[in-house]
């Protein structure tokens, strides 16, 4: 046979014919699809065993339990412990549901850095040792006060006199000032409560605490004090919508129709009535705009509406200082008609707000909600420096001249103290669940400890707090597994510690009554008056939006790939201000400047405008502590 | 030659004919030997006894143990029991060391397959010979013959188990199967 | 075994718009964090929370929050009508309309077809920063780029509940063990979830109430999510057909 072209045709037509005759085709096609159908580049699921590990979330102060369901020992599923007696929350909020996968974040800090140059942590302690050492007053500012940590910090305080422990505004709960004027720290007795008076506090917001207050919303009546049709007020029982500011008007008004009709019960809020003799409802009227008749209507209802809190929002940052106590104040005067309890005596913290003004030359800040930058460097001295611990960036690390990286939630033990509204103190761990995703990171007081030369080590710190309640020998240990419960007297030393960290919670008795003091009633009534009534000038008040969300990488669903919250970059406003809608504007006032694109919104008052976190929040810082609102003007953007 | 070029189509479909069949096996499958010379037969033959379930259970919450890992096998040989070189094997490169022996998995199904073998086993009331065939009594394990394209092995494929969803009525959707 | 038909009720005035529903789905069913470049309208929210008012301006404003999924329709289901490959089914012993990724080809027929816009397309490879990948759940198999996906009431769940069943011997799964994700993570319990078909269930009574409505009753889909509200706003722009019982 030659080798023609002829030849090799019909070889071929053979083959072509005969290939059909056997499998070839078929299974190359199908292995093809199959390989089609399982790309090697997309993830796949680990494989293994499915266990439940437990531990605590500490990404607010609500500190909720978490049962973590596990693949081959990687937590996969976070899911809330009904009936826990100390979380915060029974079901999760969406950051701790999708926390699991903060310490994988790609935004999490990898390496310290001084003056924003890389640096490594050894470097950072000893450019803090020599700030410090140069220094005249250097202060720690603790985002979540209580926890073993604080006790670092409190213990590098007590040791050196130019180091100051302070804590964040708003870590101290909802009950803080009601607190401060009476000396005892209260709890919020959410199991009892009938009537919320609110003003401007995110009960239903879906977001931190009052955590109770949102999964038992059908038992009590809500009245919402606020400007804006928040996620509160539009489902609040009553909305009374108030120009920014004017709340602690109102809630001096209240006051003062109480005492005008004899709804008072409690005879150490008698001093408080002349603090609230000009603030009549009339006058509030005139200010605020809201009918006589509704603000009477709100007193009788808190009045009268059985057990009955009146909250403030969890930072005095709308309502500042005189705005605060004015709410508080209301849980006073219908003496025990309030849903609190007594936890015990109060361990007053200095605050941010307490620090000299331009008197600090070194800040150290471990998680903290942010502030304004220019209220921040009103406390600092020129040349000062600032210190930021934080597993990821955030505004005080765009703030700060030396960055230390921390480690995430769920790579290191840590204590959960419970929130400061518990009506019970409670102990439990945050167990570690995860090996670090991040090298070389540092716990913040292990950190602030290195620094300021104490040796002293947050583990070592939980081992003794765990020593010292085991001694005191009262409470119940709730196991998270099954939630069945002991008393701690009857568990070991060991036994105890073990619970703990297999994630059992520690909940302290019920305080027997505690004796309130005199309270400490503003002295000067025309001086509070005043402080109470805002002033306005510009085009408009601007209500900074709180962020300060973790960055949990799944939240991105809920702003970027739907609008159920606003993006950044958004100031939404009425159409009466005669902008359309997606308009570049510029937002301006004496602090600076920022941009953002109109959003049309009928529900906002006129001459009321929100706007999205990073930008807003530059331009706040106005005085009396009201940071989370400023006066602007806007303008079309060039 | 008369009819030359019907020889030559010949040629080329045999060529073709044995190429499919006997050559496509040969060159598709990437043949891998296990690390361990487990043998089936002795641990379910007469003198230990073992039944398939005592090594491949399922939990109570309904999940298929798989492979055992290298604890279930350090139970009963922390120390050599036989003379036999694989076993030395197992004891000194896996267990000692407390190394997961890296077996090769014959019936790997692709991430999107659902297989419950709780539901095949207890209410389907299947043995396991019935889709393992003699594994479970076979004194050698199968070299993994692992198909270069598709990277599976010794997988059932779907219309396999139609087949008898079909007969017995039972699983017929979509979703009876897939994740 | 009796059929089931599984479906929702959800009380949109105890919805407070948080979103831990959508982040809970997310997490169940493998949906990556965003891209950069996702936005509303190519991003995966297999349940997505939207917000809707009653159109007053200032004070009389309303404000509710509508969590949207597959509504899972019962009646000439719109996405299976269209497929050209049968990547969608319904199946009858649960009721659920299943979506099979392996299948589809990536035409979107079915999003054109679903009026409910509940259905989401695969734009990109879902990516998982760097050991994030091993947070994924098993009982769900991650998707590839050009294949639509939706809501299928956490069917990786109803699985897992029918070999925790039949471990024990038994045909029939627990209600307990069968909870979608989204109903789970409610902190108000705003969503509740069961068998329609099981007279004395919660869900099967609520259904039948009468403040419940279906959106766009009157297309006939049949679908097996059920919306109450004590609004009228709400039920009006829900579409619900005045008059019609539910049954």
């Amino acid at each position: 046979m030659e080798t023609t072209r002829r030849n090799i045709f019909r070889f071929a037509a053979g083959a072509s014919a005969g290939v059909f005759f056997t499998p070839a085709p078929w299974k190359l096609l199908d292995d093809v699809s199959v390989w089609s159908q399982n790309w090697s580049w997309i993830a796949r699921p680990l494989r293994g065993e499915i266990t439940e590990k437990f531990t605590a979330c500490t990404l607010c102060g609500a500190g909720c339990g978490i049962r973590a369901r596990c693949v081959a020992d990687q937590p996969c599923r976070l899911t809330g412990l009904a009936g826990d007696p100390a979380s915060g929350r029974t079901r999760l909020c969406p950051a701790g549901i999708g926390a699991h996968q903060l310490p994988y974040a790609p935004s999490r800090l990898r390496t310290a850095s001084i003056n924003g140059k890389p640096a490594t942590i050894d470097e950072a302690v000893v450019e803090v040792m020599a700030r410090v050492k140069s220094a005249n007053r250097v202060a720690v500012l603790d985002g979540r006060p209580g926890r073993c940590a604080s006790d670092i910090y409190r213990a590098v305080a007590a040791s050196d006199k130019k180091w100051h422990y302070v804590v964040a505004p708003g870590s101290t709960g909802l009950m803080a000032e009601m607190s401060r004027l009476t000396g005892v720290a209260w709890g919020l007795d959410t199991e009892r409560v009938k009537t919320v008076l609110s003003f401007g506090a995110p009960v239903l917001h879906g977001w931190e605490m009052p955590g109770k207050l949102l999964e038992r919303r059908a038992d009590y009546r809500l009245i919402q004090v606020e400007p804006v049709q928040s996620r509160t007020a539009a489902f609040a029982d009553t909305w009374l919508a108030v120009p920014p500011h004017t709340e602690g008007v109102i809630a001096g008004a209240i006051a003062n129709v109480m005492f005008r009709d004899g709804l008072v019960s409690c005879d150490a809020a008698a001093g408080y009535r002349n603090v609230v003799a000009s603030l009549t409802p009339e006058r509030a009227a005139e200010i605020s705009g809201v009918p006589v008749a509704r603000i009477e209507e709100t007193a009788r209802a808190f009045a009268s509406g059985g057990p009955a809190i009146a909250l403030g929002p969890v930072e005095a940052g709308t309502l500042g200082r005189e705005g605060a106590i004015a709410v508080a104040a209301l849980n006073l005067l219908i003496g025990d008609r309030a849903a609190v309890v007594a936890r015990g005596p109060l361990v007053l913290n200095a605050e941010f707000a307490d620090i000299e003004e331009g008197s600090v030359d070194v800040l150290l800040i471990d998680g903290a909600a942010p502030l304004p930058p220019s209220l921040v460097r009103r406390k600092l001295r020129a040349g000062a420096c600032v210190v930021a611990l934080s597993a990821f960036p955030d505004e005080w690390t765009t703030l700060a001249s030396i960055v230390v990286p921390a480690p995430a939630w769920m790579e290191f033990r840590e204590d959960v103290t419970g929130s400061p509204d518990a009506v019970r103190n409670s102990f439990r761990l945050a167990a570690a669940l995860v090996k670090p995703a991040v090298d070389r990171t540092i716990t913040p007081a292990d950190f602030v400890a290195r620094a300021a030369g104490v040796d002293k080590t947050v583990a070592a710190e939980m081992d003794a707090r765990i020593a010292a309640i085991h001694a005191r020998r009262v409470g119940e240990v709730y196991k998270a597994g099954d939630g069945s419960r002991v008393e701690l007297a009857s568990l070991s030393a060991d036994d105890f510690k073990a619970a703990l960290n297999d994630g059992a919670v520690w909940v302290g008795p019920l305080e027997k009554k505690v004796r309130t003091g005199a309270v400490k009633w503003p002295s000067d009534a025309a001086t509070f008056a005043r402080a109470l009534v805002p002033e306005s000038t510009g085009d408009g008040l601007m209500l900074a939006v709180r962020s300060g969300m973790p960055p949990v990488p799944l939240l991105g669903k809920l702003y970027q790939e739907s609008e159920l919250y606003a993006a950044a970059g958004i100031v939404r406003m009425n159409p009466v201000a005669g902008m359309a809608e997606g308009t570049r504007v510029e937002l301006r006032n004496a602090f600076g400047s920022g941009n953002a694109s109109v959003r049309l919104d009928a529900s906002l008052p006129a001459g009321v405008m929100q706007a999205s976190n990073d930008a807003a929040l530059k331009l706040c810082g106005a005085g009396s502590d009201a940071w989370r609102m400023a006066a602007v003007n806007v303008r079309r953007a060039s | 030659m008369k009819h030359a070029g019907l020889v030559v189509f010949a040629v080329g479909f045999a060529s073709a004919l044995a190429a499919g069949w006997a050559g496509l096996p040969r060159v598709l499958y990437r043949t891998e030997a296990q690390p361990v010379g487990f043998s089936h037969k002795v641990h379910t033959g007469e003198k230990v006894g073992m039944a398939c379930n005592d090594c491949h259970a399922i939990t109570d919450a309904g999940h298929f143990g798989g492979i055992p890992k290298i604890d279930k096998c350090a139970g009963c040989h922390a120390e050599p029991v036989t003379t036999s070189a694989d076993e030395k094997r197992l004891v000194e490169r896996f267990v000692k060391p407390g190394r997961e022996v890296p077996w090769g998995v014959y019936a790997r199904q692709p991430q999107n397959v659902r297989f419950s073998h709780a539901i095949h086993q207890n209410l389907a009331k299947l043995k396991c010979e019935q889709c393992h065939g003699q594994h479970g009594t076979s004194d050698k394990l199968p070299l993994v013959r692992v198909n270069r394209i598709s990277g599976y092995a010794h997988t059932m494929k779907m219309s396999e188990c139609e087949q008898c969803h079909a007969e017995k009525r039972v699983g017929t959707t979509c979703q009876s199967c897939h994740k | 075994m009796k059929p089931k038909r599984y479906g929702m009720v959800i009380d949109v005035d105890r919805c407070y718009g948080c979103g831990a529903c959508m982040v809970a789905c997310a997490v169940e069913n493998n949906v990556p964090p965003p891209q950069s470049s996702a936005s509303a309208r190519t991003g995966i929210t297999p349940m997505r929370v939207s917000e809707a008012r009653n159109g007053k301006a200032f004070p009389e404003s309303e404000l509710a929050f509508i969590p949207m999924m597959c509504q899972q329709c019962g009646e000439h289901t719109p996405c299976v009508s269209v497929c050209p490959q049968l990547a969608v089914d319904v199946d009858p012993n649960t009721g659920i309309v299943s979506q099979i990724p392996e299948r589809c080809l990536g035409c979107r027929y079915c999003m054109a077809a679903c009026p409910y816009h509940a259905r989401y397309f695969n734009w990109w490879d879902p990516q998982w920063p760097a050991g994030m990948e091993r947070t994924l759940n098993p009982e769900v198999a991650p998707r590839m780029r050009g294949v639509v996906e939706k809501c299928r009431f956490c069917h990786g769940r109803l699985q897992a509940a029918q070999s925790k069943a039949a471990a024990a011997g038994h045909k029939d799964i627990d209600p307990a063990d069968y909870v979608p994700a989204c109903a789970e993570a409610c902190p108000t319990g705003a969503i509740q979830f069961g068998d329609l078909l099981d007279a004395g269930s919660d869900v099967a009574q609520a259904a039948k109430g009468p403040n419940t409505f279906r959106l766009l009753e009157k297309i006939g889909t049949d679908s097996h999510v059920h919306y109450v509200s004590k609004r009228e706003w709400v039920r009006d722009m829900g579409g619900a057909a005045k008059g019609v019982k539910h049954g």
